[in-house]
């Protein structure tokens, strides 16, 4: 195992950051790290890296104890943080040429590449950069010693739908040389693009640990027919239809990947005069409580 | 090329407070420097106004017995006072060092390279050092001036060693600050102590010197272990400085020590 947690629980005082989390992230995957926002990735994350240390639980990386060996085991490891904060006064090559040598020197014609491939311009001041132009100095500096595991929070939060592919195919390519990805975010469509596996969090805890395609097929829809006159929910009552809710004359309900299901809906729908409709993808907290809801939680309430 | 290790871009983060404080600072010493011709005619006067004012008062101000020689006008209007000063130089960088890329989130980025954090406190606190003395160095190209300024070309060994001995005061300050930035976590609250803790101890010192019950109380004062303008005059009192350098020695083993154990803040 690359990566791998025993009931590893952080609490700040008498909040809580992660509970008894047993992770376990084999070499060569792409495993996601999905939960909404204070969730707890982030702190499982600097757990990881020995930024703070567990209440009680224990992280391994590389089968080592992360603790009295962080510093050995981060030569193998490429992080870009969530929330990145860089030295501003610095251009990116100035940047990059000081974290590579706290690596004890890189290889720069990858780091040249990768600069390429991302189009960023490295003779600029970080403080003169886009949130976005950051985010992949960011990435570079994760990247530029070829890590064997890279740890990325949040990568594509806040960037621009194009430089989110440009990452998407960087991680790619990162996984056919065979290098383990950890990658945390909120984002469903995100994680069902990149990943093979997915973690996921919630309150502290790991709910789930599965394969992408079975995500996928759990993948949910959210639609809102508007009708002529109020329709009772009844009418949506059948297999692959859930939640449904009436208001006024609109009727609101998530739609499971069942075959068919669509046609049954309009089909159902016609029968009476539709004003509006409109289908969107499900939200990250809806797919948590069609599937993930814990025993006993009333977070649906 | 000053981006090659820790130690070295924190040296180049701090260039701009070196020139900036060493150059500030000399120039006093220069314009000290040029009064002092005028000065040394009025001597008369000035001694009989020194006469008038309250032993106490003319006691805070130090030892004004030689205040008519190079050595003792140096000591009073200058050594005196620019500890002080470099004492807001020492907490700002102190505190910075650790707590300031804290909070601007950088050491979550340095953290996660594969640096021991003692070795973090060590290279940012030699950064500081290095800092400190470049600083002295420049007091002292300042010192070298103003004593051709002044027309005082003798003794100059002790007038540099003077400039030098301001490093160690500097140090404990600075130490000080990094250790209370690191146990407290807290730039701002750090900042206050330990300018509460610097200025207060130079108030201390001061004081008693002339207030009968502080008197005993000076011995805990950083500031009754700096020389000052005295180096000129009766040399370098070794035991002070060792003194200074043991407590910058205690205040980086105590940031050492809880910065080991604690979490990084984000």
């Amino acid at each position: 195992m690359i990566i791998e947690t025993e009931g590893l629980t952080k609490y700040y005082g008498r909040i809580r950051g992660v509970e008894a989390l047993d992770l376990a992230v084999r070499e060569g995957e792409v495993f996601g790290y999905l939960g909404p926002n204070g969730a707890g990735k982030t702190t499982t994350i600097r757990l990881l890296l020995d930024l703070i240390r567990p209440t009680r639980g224990k992280a391994r990386l590389f089968g080592q104890e992360v603790r009295g060996h962080a510093a050995e085991l981060k030569a193998r490891v490429g992080n870009l943080p969530g929330e990145l904060s860089l030295w501003d006064n610095l251009t990116g090559r100035e940047l990059l040429t000081f974290t590579s040598s706290l690596r004890g020197g890189v290889d720069w014609s990858w780091i040249e590449e990768l600069a390429g491939r991302l189009e960023l311009d490295l003779s600029r001041r970080v403080h003169n950069l886009s949130h976005g132009n950051k985010q992949k100095v960011g990435l570079v500096q994760a990247l530029a010693h070829k890590p064997a595991l890279v740890i990325l929070d949040e990568p594509t939060l806040g960037l621009d739908p194009l430089i989110q592919q440009q990452f998407y195919s960087l991680v790619d390519q990162m996984k056919s040389e065979g290098h383990t990805i950890f990658i945390s975010s909120h984002i469903l469509p995100e994680i069902e693009r990149v990943c093979d596996r997915v973690g996921i969090i919630r309150e502290g805890q790991l709910v789930a640990v599965e394969q992408v395609t079975e995500l996928k097929r759990k993948r949910l829809r959210q639609m809102e027919i508007t009708f002529g006159v109020p329709v009772p929910v009844s009418e949506f009552d059948f297999p692959g239809v859930r939640d449904a809710v009436q208001s006024d004359r609109a009727v609101r309900f998530l739609v499971e990947e069942v075959p068919g299901v669509f046609d049954t809906i309009i089909k159902r729908a016609a029968q009476f005069q539709v004003v509006d409709v409109k289908v969107a993808q499900a939200t990250l907290e809806d797919v948590f409580l069609a599937y993930y809801r814990k025993e006993g939680d009333n977070a649906a309430a | 090329m000053l981006l090659r290790s820790l130690f070295l871009k924190t040296v180049r983060d701090l260039r701009g407070q070196i020139w900036g404080w060493g150059l500030g600072t000399g120039s006093l010493a220069v314009m000290v420097a040029a009064l002092y011709p005028a000065f040394k005619d009025q001597m008369g006067v000035y001694a009989q106004m020194m006469s008038n004012f309250p032993p106490a008062l003319v006691a805070f101000f130090g030892d004004v017995t030689d205040i008519g020689e190079w050595s003792g006008w140096l000591g009073i209007e200058f050594f005196s006072w620019i500890p002080p000063m470099l004492a807001v130089f020492a907490v700002v960088v102190g505190t910075g060092l650790i707590a300031g890329e804290e909070e601007k989130g950088t050491l979550d980025l340095l953290l996660s390279h594969p640096i021991r954090r003692w070795r973090v406190v060590m290279e940012k606190f030699a950064g500081f050092v290095v800092a400190t003395l470049l600083i002295c160095a420049l007091i002292c190209l300042c010192l070298l001036l103003s004593a051709a300024v002044a027309g005082e070309a003798k003794d100059l060994g002790r007038l540099l060693l003077a400039g030098l001995d301001i490093a160690p005061i500097t140090l404990a300050s600075g130490g000080l600050a990094l250790a209370a930035s690191v146990v407290f976590r807290q730039r701002k609250l750090a900042t206050a102590l330990s300018v509460t803790v610097v200025i207060g101890s130079w108030f201390l010192d001061s004081l008693g010197k002339v207030v009968n019950v502080l008197k005993p109380y000076r011995p805990l004062a950083l500031f009754h272990y700096y020389n000052g303008g005295q180096v000129m005059s009766t040399g370098e009192n070794w035991s002070n400085v060792g003194v200074l350098l043991g407590l910058t020695a205690v205040f980086v083993l105590v940031a050492l020590l809880a910065f080991q154990r604690r979490d990084i803040a984000v």
